[in-house]
């Protein structure tokens, strides 16, 4: 076992002899001072367990050692040993922390007994004292674990300092890497009117700089501590633990600073304080680095997860896409290849039943059911191809312009027949927006070819493109008309015209479905579209389009209409 | 009475050229030919000079719209309306149908009174 460290102050060369040599005699191991000063000096460079000191000496006094030992680390235990005993200074030393009071001449047992007792006690405390700072510090590894953010990790690091300095209030400082400085910061007291204290976080922020990764203690009459605090009442003693990611790079790993005051016991701050807090600073340090870390891979992580997600969205969506669009082409290709030799089938029975031209009823009904038949098997296909076309929006960047064109040289046959002009009017050419090019080719190809339709008799298919600012949202929308100089509708027509198989036109002529389908696909592009109409003056068809479509919108898929 | 108009029909389904021709000439207006082979048939248009042509676009040797493109730049053909007659039924097709100045676009199955009609239609804009 280590013996125990022993330092004997007294002015009388014949008691400190005496002391030498008895206690070394017992196993203890001793060194002497002549005065406080002396001593001062030896308790600086050197750990004792105890001290046994006279109380009056030149220079320095015994209780003015007893109260320095205190602060330099209060755990070393003190005897007094007196030639002029008083109460008052009994009571004083006892006060300050001195473990025993003993008058001169002393018997050799009687102090021989004390310093068992007292290196006794010493070794008691100093075990569950560092036993309660182990496990703070333990604590906070254990704690720092579960942290979940970095303000509860500051939270706990304070706590910890508090606990192990034996502070009351303390607070620790962030450093902010964009600004380099002091961001955020965090307060703590231990109880209401703990002793608190504004810090000038410049002095503070130029003390860290200074790449001193050791721990600053201030005493009352320190230059600094008046620099440092700006304002409120000054602390007996200030502990400032800088919190250094990396001590080599001191400027670039500045993470904050810790810094306590006002220890509850009314002492200063000791060097035993010091060194648990540098513990704790290193520490914390670790923990902050590590949490900064571990911030950093779990935005990794969470990126990561994101772009998984998004892969496997794309993927499904890829492979619905894939999915219709073969559907769809095998549709395609079906509907063709059927459609052939149902020609050849209607175009026969057709054939034969002029042949035949029989008055017998049951072969005109069966010539008839086959014919129906071949109408009910082109209409499967019809909707085939519907679905095979609708089955989704392909957005793409398009010119509107051209896609109006195109419609007016589809339908330029039909107006010529039916002695109708066309007119086009556009704002902007090229008007380019987002759209399905095909979808909105239908849309517009239906609607004109129903105005052709709406004038018998001749008239003007006007075409207008013009370019808006949505009044609420301030998009970007355009704006496509087509009007026509026919016969207009009842207001009533208007309400029904985009309803499933309602039609104007005779029977046979028209399904009743494409406006149906031109309000679904407009639908789709979340476009909106109205009916204006006056009976024998016209009508005119409104579509309104946000010219660049959300990205939701993009990916929207289209029903299966088949 | 009216001279017979010559039809010409491009369209590899012999089957289907039977009936269509059948029953055209039936109506003691038209007579027709047709060709199941596209070169063969473009022959036929320069030799013949008929007063329409009927084509389909899906053949194994050449695409209708092709065979429409090829009629419409060579001087001998080129005032001859076309009339695509076809189980293709998308937009693209149509486009280019008219753009290269189709006359009208049919889809099979068509029945005889409306292919009749379209034919009409297209012979009397030009004023035949």
């Amino acid at each position: 076992m280590e013996k125990a460290k022993i330092l004997v102050i007294d002015d009388e060369a014949v008691i400190r002899q005496l002391l030498l040599r008895t206690l070394s005699d017992k196993g203890y191991e001793v060194e002497v001072a002549e005065d406080g000063s002396r001593a001062l000096e030896k308790i600086k460079s050197n750990v004792f367990n105890m001290l046994i000191t006279d109380l009056k000496m030149p220079k320095v006094s015994g209780m003015e050692v007893l109260a320095e030992i205190k602060k330099i680390n209060p755990y070393v235990e003190v005897i007094i040993i007196t030639g002029y005993p008083t109460i008052d200074a009994a009571v004083e030393a006892i006060k300050i922390g001195a473990f025993d009071f003993i008058c001169k001449p002393f018997d050799l047992l009687e102090i021989q007994t004390k310093i068992q007792l007292c290196l006794e006690r010493q070794k008691r405390n100093l075990s569950h004292i560092q036993v309660t700072e182990l496990t703070a510090l333990f604590d906070l590894t254990k704690a720092s674990i579960l942290a979940h953010s970095v303000e509860s990790l500051w939270e706990l690091i304070l706590t910890t300092a508090l606990e192990v300095s034996g502070a009351q209030s303390g607070s620790v400082f962030l450093w902010d890497k964009q600004t380099n400085s002091f961001g955020k910061k965090f307060g703590k007291k231990l109880w209401e009117d703990a002793p608190t204290f504004t810090l000038n976080e410049e002095v503070l922020a130029k003390e860290i700089k200074k790449g001193e990764t050791q721990l600053i203690i201030k005493e009352k009459d320190d230059k600094l501590i008046k620099e440092l605090l700006s304002d409120g009442e000054e602390p007996n003693s200030l502990l400032i633990a800088p919190l250094v990611g990396n001590p080599l790079h001191c400027e670039e790993s500045i993470l904050g600073a810790v810094v306590v005051s006002a220890k509850a016991s009314g002492d200063s701050f000791s060097e035993r304080d010091k060194m648990l807090a540098s513990i704790l600073a290193g520490q914390a340090a670790t923990i902050l680095r590590n949490s900064e870390l571990y911030g950093e891979l779990e935005k990794k992580v969470e990126a990561l997860k994101e772009s998984i997600d998004k892969l496997h969205e794309t993927q499904n969506q890829l492979i619905q896409t894939e999915k219709l669009a073969s559907v769809g082409q095998l549709a395609f290709g079906i509907a063709h290849e059927i459609r052939n030799p149902l020609g050849i089938v209607l175009g026969g029975v057709e054939y034969l039943s002029t042949i035949i031209k029989t008055e017998d009823s049951d072969t005109n009904e069966a010539i008839a059911k086959i014919k129906k038949s071949i109408s009910r098997a082109n209409n499967i296909i019809v909707d085939l191809l519907k679905f095979s076309r609708a089955s989704r929006l392909n957005i793409q960047e398009m010119d509107v312009c051209e896609i109006i064109d195109e419609v007016a040289l589809l339908i330029t046959n039909k107006a010529y027949f039916n002695s109708v002009k066309i007119e086009k009017s556009y704002q902007e050419d090229p008007l380019l927006m987002q759209g399905d090019v095909s979808m909105l080719r239908q849309v517009f190809f239906n609607i004109c070819s129903n105005a052709v339709d709406a004038m018998p008799k001749g008239g003007v298919l006007s075409l207008n493109i013009l370019k808006k600012s949505d009044e609420s949202t301030g998009e970007d929308v355009v704006v496509v008309e087509i009007g026509d100089t026919g016969m207009g509708m009842s207001k009533e027509h208007c309400l029904r015209i985009f309803d499933p198989f309602f039609t104007t036109k005779d029977p046979g002529k028209g399904t009743g479905l494409g406006l149906s389908i031109v309000h679904m696909i407009l639908e789709r592009h979340d476009a909106k579209v109205w009916v204006e109409s006056e009976e024998h003056k016209g009508t005119k068809f409104v579509i309104e389009m946000l010219q660049n479509k959300s990205v939701e919108l993009k990916n929207k898929e289209g029903n299966n209409d088949g | 009475m009216m001279a017979k108009g010559t039809i010409l029909l491009i369209d590899d389904e012999e089957d289907f050229c039977f009936f269509v021709k059948r029953n055209l000439e039936r109506t003691g207006r038209f007579s027709v030919i047709y060709a199941t082979d596209p070169d063969q048939g473009i022959n036929l248009a320069k030799r013949n000079s008929p007063e329409i042509i009927l084509l389909d676009i899906t053949m194994p040797k050449k695409d209708g719209l092709q065979v429409l493109a090829q009629l419409k730049k060579d001087k001998k053909t080129m005032a001859i309306p076309i009339m695509m007659l076809t189980a293709v039924e998308d937009d693209q097709s149509k486009l280019t149908a008219a753009r290269c100045y189709c006359e009208d676009y049919i889809i099979k199955p068509v029945t005889f009174e409306a292919l009749q009609d379209k034919i009409h239609e297209v012979l009397s804009r030009q004023g035949k």
